[in-house]
């Protein structure tokens, strides 16, 4: 009880609060803009959370990666463009409503929903989270190892249309993660002769270098926004609406949870939540043919299943120290520098920062639902802000980012080379999520690897004594090699035909 | 090189482009080197074993590159005639030019300070993608100059050193 107190108090502390609301609205903003996003939001913060306490840090980066779902689903709805990839299924009956004159509708429906995903989802991490901690807490360095392999092979596995892209794009994430000098033996890895390599490549410089500067580029090119249609009747949001919207609080709160354990799965988890919770509530719907001509259910579950997702994601990063997508990674970043370290112990070794998160997750989802609520007509006119402004603005905040890390000129030209193969790999459509979740896990599975085999005296086979981690290898295999087989009977079937 | 529609897709095939796989199998080939030169590339002289020494993850890290870029190198050889389409957009070169004054941006501020370099990079980036707007392109670069002076300097207190242009101009 007197944790839960300690964290009510420290998540309604002044600067806690300034930073998840400053965290929410720039998560809005980012999520309206379409072509950004809130990984751009998270990244473009990172630098200056390196000055603030850990709890406060994480509430600012909380703040942009669940305003972010909040934002994408307004230009979802009013202009058919959805601010965050998962919003597309936001706007198949958003978009309609609006065409029919009933945006505040469509927008009622979408921000009750994603304020319901995200509390039902907040709740089943407080429950959650402590069960699993205590499974996580007889892990040796051998269960982890197999988790951290799962986790990965589940993001490669995540991206089957591109499997080859995702696994090449993950070795060469663990590949960066080794340059530079290696901490357990002191031994310089791959950094020719260079001095300034031997700190390794930066995380922050590499990732905003990949998603900020090289979406930035990206952005520049993608086609002008219809914005002349768009429609608000008021400059806030209808309340009569909301009270309406409410009659599908089963489908808001059986969405909540889909979203939630679709979360704790690593991959695009908002986009398969949202697709996943919208056929649900179509199929369980007493008019499934209203699905795409205009229902405000179909705004209600998409969304309600996309914002469950961040607090899912949180429950295997706080339980096992693994993150399940590039967002919760960007977070368990933070933890690590802060000196705090993910895993089953973190919950009995910092309960007040775990109860501050909880606090502030739920402040988090109230504030952007009220600020969104309040505050919707200039929300929505950001995405008339230019392109170009847009784009330049962030490459140059990106790199006196970058810059004020670690005072080195050295991680802008990192930031910079990352910035060219993100934009190549974006525009290519390339998995660059597998890029970011290799760089954040490989030095998780080298540590852990070492550590294995250090066990068995260097023979692997410690890994096959233990039946846990001979079933999640198995489950990895057949996740890996399942689709490949499929792939290959399709081929085959044609010449036998 | 204006392209307008991908043969691949009009023929209902979802594969990946060839520069797609172009650019798969040319970080495949840079991994495989990689890969064969390793173990000069990895100090190894520590007295740890190779399993808890420093170039087994590499191997490994590198040896899952390699085999990511496999089935894009089979392609590359054995499909030829697919189209090289990746989305219509043309050369990028709004998108070129403004990474090219980019790549000045640091060195710029070490030569003339945060603020005057934040104000032309600005300007130049804003000009550039949008030349029709200079009188907004000043207007902005001058408001992104003092946010982002305020955010770093006076808010975040970050270091930045004396601008080179200042001990020419002083004659330090």
């Amino acid at each position: 009880m007197d944790t839960v107190l300690a964290g009510f108090s420290a998540a309604f502390a002044l600067d806690n609060l300034v930073a998840l609301v400053i965290g929410s609205v720039v998560g809005i903003i980012v999520g309206v803009l379409p072509g950004l996003g809130p990984m751009v939001g998270m990244v473009v913060l990172l630098p200056f959370t390196f000055q603030l306490a850990p709890d406060v840090a994480l509430s600012l980066l909380l703040g942009v990666f669940c305003g972010g779902y909040f934002g994408g689903a307004v230009p979802a709805v009013l202009i058919r463009v959805p601010g965050v990839p998962s919003s597309i299924v936001t706007s198949f009956d958003g978009f309609p409503l609006t065409e029919r004159g009933q945006a505040q509708t469509a927008l009622s429906a979408a921000l009750v929903g994603s304020l319901g995903g995200g509390l039902v989802s907040i709740l089943i991490l407080v429950v959650l989270a402590p069960l699993l901690s205590r499974v996580a807490a007889n892990f040796g360095p051998p269960e982890y190892f197999a988790v951290a392999v799962f986790g990965i092979a589940l993001v490669a596995v995540s991206f089957r249309e591109r499997l080859g892209q995702a696994v090449l794009l993950i070795g060469l994430g663990f590949w960066l993660s080794t340059v530079g000098i290696d901490g357990p033996t002191l031994s310089p890895r791959f950094t020719f002769g260079s001095w300034e390599m031997q700190n390794g490549l930066d995380l922050v410089a590499v990732v905003l270098g990949l998603f900020g500067i090289g979406q930035a580029l990206l952005l520049l090119e993608q086609g002008i926004l219809k914005t002349d249609r768009l429609s608000l009747s008021r400059g806030s949001l209808d309340f009569s609406e909301i009270v309406r919207v409410l009659r599908y609080w089963r489908t808001l709160i059986r969405s909540g949870v889909v979203g939630t354990f679709i979360g704790l799965l690593p991959g695009p988890g908002s986009v398969l939540a949202s697709f996943v919770t919208y056929d649900l509530a179509k199929r369980r719907s007493k008019h499934p043919e209203e699905f795409g001509r205009g229902t405000p259910e179909g705004c209600v579950a998409a969304e309600a299943g996309n914002n469950a997702v961040p607090a899912g994601a949180l429950i295997p990063l706080l339980t096992l120290g693994i993150p399940g997508e590039a967002l919760s990674a960007l977070l368990l970043g933070v933890f690590t520098l802060n000196g705090i370290y993910p895993g089953p112990l973190l919950l009995i070794k910092e309960p007040e920062l775990i109860s501050t998160l909880y606090w502030s997750m739920l402040l988090i989802n109230l504030v952007s639902f009220a600020v969104l609520a309040i505050w919707l007509r200039p929300f929505a006119l950001i995405v008339k802000v230019p392109k170009e402004i847009i784009a330049v603005g962030v490459i140059a905040l990106s790199m006196v980012g970058i810059y004020a890390v670690n005072t080195r000129f050295f991680d802008c030209g990192v930031a910079l080379a990352a910035g060219v193969v993100g934009y190549v790999l974006l525009r290519l459509n390339w998995p660059l999520v597998a890029l970011v979740m290799g760089v954040v896990i490989g030095p998780i599975i080298e540590n852990r690897l070492r550590e294995t085999l250090s066990l068995g005296d260097g023979s692997p086979m410690i890994l096959l004594e233990r039946p846990i981690i001979v079933g999640i290898l198995l489950l990895c295999a057949v996740m890996v090699l399942a689709p490949l087989r499929k792939r290959l009977t399709k081929r085959a079937a044609p010449r036998s035909g | 090189m204006s392209q307008t529609a991908d043969p691949d897709a009009t023929e209902g095939r979802s594969r990946p482009s060839r520069t797609s796989d172009l650019v798969a199998g040319v970080l495949g080939l840079a991994a495989a080197a990689l890969l064969v030169a390793a173990p000069q590339l990895v100090d190894r002289s520590g007295p740890d074993p190779f399993y808890k020494g420093p170039l087994i993850f590499p191997l490994i890290a590198l040896a899952i590159t390699v085999a990511g870029a496999l089935p894009a190198l089979v392609r590359l050889a054995t499909a030829a005639g697919r189209s090289w389409f990746i989305d219509g957009n043309g050369v990028p070169l709004r998108a070129i030019a403004l990474f090219a004054l980019a790549c000045f941006y640091a060195p710029a501020i070490a030569w003339a300070g945060l603020d005057a370099a934040t104000f032309v990079f600005m300007l130049g980036g804003l000009l550039i993608t949008n030349p029709r707007r200079p009188l907004r392109a000043l207007v902005t670069a001058g408001a992104a100059t003092v946010v982002l002076h305020l955010a770093f300097i006076s808010f975040l207190d970050i270091w930045f050193p004396e601008p080179t242009a200042w001990s020419w101009l002083s004659g330090d």
